[in-house]
């Protein structure tokens, strides 16, 4: 059994006054393997970013199923979602989305604060968890004090610190320049060979290049899912 | 989340935008402050009113013609009926008019009583020089009077009243006695007064036999409801109509005075209260705003596993710590407040605790109720929503 299966998943927006039905994703089904290291590739409004938010439970599919390692996600309620996002899921963005006002370890360490780790203990996880990407002496510089590169690293080390076992990348390198952009896939690739699963969404071919499984969007279907050849 | 994170996550919430959180607090500290300096200045009045109306004498029922009557049936004549009954001990009639008493070049206004020689006992006056009225001043109209403190003062200066002619209309008093300071008594100053024998009063004076008010004084507490009723059938048969008089005793002061008061610290710490709710507005509205601006951190806090009530603990907790500490401060404005008001009117306030307890738990309520809202709002937010927020 996969880790990650979606069967049959729509998922329609309303626009305007529900007269206008816009329909992200048309019955998409898809498998992936603990583990695995895949990037989702397609244009803006493919439906790309939308499956991410569903398979990172933060939105939920308007028909089909959804299920995580076995489990039916559409029968969680949103305590047990946020439980979900919190212990199994990490989540990177393209806009890094760090809280300007805490430092970054005060960042990195926000996960386990929800998940009522012991102030001391979360602090040292946290640490690592910088450590990890390079960046334990910047723990307590504030996000406006670090650069792109480093802000995404801050945000790769917070979905890392609680363990999960799935990270979610939604354009990690979208807003960054090439060296860094490379930086940010040797992180997760490396993320990877520790045993977590990494899905990444992106529109461009060099970065998806660096993952053995690339799928490709194109409204709302999946039209191409290539696997490298083993040792490639 | 573990309870200090929440603490800690509140007073972070208030302490970040420092000068917001003092604007925000203030409806709440003047709104606790109101309260507390109100209902401090109508107890303070109450306590007041009461210690002045026992100063005046105990067990003592007033009698005054009634407000119909066109002729006064409250004489001389009455006197010897009421000294009759045997609930009552000591009578005092008083006759008073506003007028003014002239000595050298100096005259100055005062309300002259004309009375009888047991008034020092029944009214509680104390003589500082001298002697009060005897019997042999009354029974003869003889024209010696006793002085208030302060008209003496204001009269004579340094120089001994005792001995003095002071001139009233066209009659020559002589002062044979100066009373001691009473203090204000809130209805009319004693140290102001002018003592003469009532028979004096009505014979050179008012020309009349009319007496504006006898006091009766119970023999004792628990003689005070039949002599009363005694005096009110009395009165009756002697004039055949209710309408002819008026008979009040000193609880029924006691119960209008303190009603009244009572009444106005009502009104007035409800109009403080009203402010209260205005301060809960006020912490409705920043919080509104706060969930706002903090939508995609609401967004991003959920996407890391925030649950819903873990936000809405956040906003609540931080809407309670607005208000609360706006309580805290306004009781210590109430508390310097009262003094304030007492010293600078030099009005008497007492600090009730239970304004102060009041107070503090309206402010509680009040934060928690116009918190909830926002915060509910904060914690329904789609995190997808919050994410993609500008």
């Amino acid at each position: 059994m996969s880790l990650i299966e979606l069967k049959e998943v729509s998922k329609t927006y309303s626009m305007g006054k529900g007269s206008i039905e816009v329909r992200a994703l048309k019955g998409v089904d898809l498998a992936v393997d603990e583990g695995e290291f895949v990037s989702i590739m397609g244009q803006s409004g493919s439906g790309k970013s939308t499956l991410l938010n569903i398979v990172g439970c933060l939105d939920k599919p308007t028909s089909g199923e959804y299920w995580l390692d076995g489990c039916l996600v559409g029968s969680l309620g949103s305590d047990e979602l946020a439980e979900v996002r919190n212990k199994i899921m990490g989540f990177v963005f393209q806009s890094f989305n760090l809280l300007p006002k805490l430092t970054a370890v005060g960042n990195v360490e926000l996960p386990l604060v929800y998940a009522g780790v012991h102030p001391r203990i979360r602090r040292e996880e946290a640490i690592r968890a910088l450590d990890m990407v390079g960046l334990a002496d910047r723990a307590s510089h504030r996000p406006n004090e670090l650069s792109g590169g480093q802000q995404q690293r801050v945000a790769i080390a917070r979905a890392l610190v609680s363990n999960p076992r799935v990270v979610l990348a939604d354009e990690p390198t979208g807003n960054l320049d090439t060296k860094s952009s490379y930086e940010i896939m040797d992180i997760l690739a490396d993320m990877n060979k520790r045993g977590i699963t990494v899905v990444i969404v992106t529109h461009d071919p060099d970065i998806a290049a660096h993952t053995p499984r690339v799928l490709t969007f194109r409204d709302g279907e999946c039209i191409e899912d290539v696997r490298a050849l083993e040792g490639v | 989340m573990r309870p200090a994170d929440y603490l800690r996550l509140a007073l972070s919430g208030v302490t970040s935008n420092p000068f917001r959180s003092i604007l925000t607090a203030l409806g709440v500290i003047i709104g606790v402050s109101a309260v507390i300096i109100t209902v401090s200045i109508g107890t303070g009045a109450k306590v007041q009113t009461q210690s002045q109306i026992q100063r005046l004498g105990s067990n003592l029922i007033t009698i005054s013609s009634g407000y119909r009557s066109l002729r006064s049936v409250i004489t001389s004549d009455i006197l010897p009926i009421i000294e009759s009954i045997n609930t009552v001990g000591e009578v005092v009639p008083q006759v008073q008019r506003q007028s003014t008493v002239v000595h050298g070049a100096e005259g100055l206004s005062t309300t002259v009583t004309g009375t009888s020689a047991n008034y020092p006992s029944v009214r509680n006056l104390k003589l500082a020089q001298g002697s009060f009225l005897t019997d042999a001043d009354i029974d003869k109209g003889s024209w010696n009077c006793v002085l208030g403190a302060d008209l003496a003062e204001e009269l004579f200066g340094d120089d001994n009243p005792l001995g003095q002619k002071v001139r009233l209309d066209r009659v020559r008093f002589t002062v044979i006695g100066v009373a001691q300071r009473q203090g204000d008594s809130g209805f009319a100053s004693s140290d102001n007064a002018m003592y003469v024998p009532y028979t004096t009063m009505q014979r050179r004076i008012t020309g009349s036999k009319n007496i504006n008010t006898i006091i009766a004084q119970a023999v004792d507490a628990s003689s005070m409801d039949l002599a009363y009723s005694q005096i009110y059938a009395m009165l009756m048969m002697a004039t055949g109509d209710e309408d002819s008089f008026r008979i009040s005793n000193q609880a029924d002061m006691l119960e209008v005075a303190s009603d009244v008061t009572d009444t106005m610290t009502l009104l007035l710490s409800g109009i403080a209260a009203v402010s209260l709710v205005v301060g809960g507005i006020g912490i409705m509205n920043i919080m509104l705003v706060s969930v706002t601006e903090r939508t995609r951190e609401i967004g991003i806090r959920k996407a890391i596993g925030a649950k819903e009530h873990e936000i809405l603990s956040q906003f609540m907790l931080e809407a309670a710590a607005l208000s609360l500490a706006g309580g805290l401060l306004g009781i210590v404005v109430g508390l310097v407040g009262s003094r304030i008001v007492s010293q600078v009117f030099s009005w008497p306030t007492a600090v009730d605790m239970k304004s102060v307890a009041l107070g503090f738990t309206l402010s509680l309520i009040v934060g928690v109720f116009f918190g909830a809202y926002p915060a509910y709002k904060g914690a329904k937010l789609d995190p997808i929503v919050g994410l993609r927020y500008e």
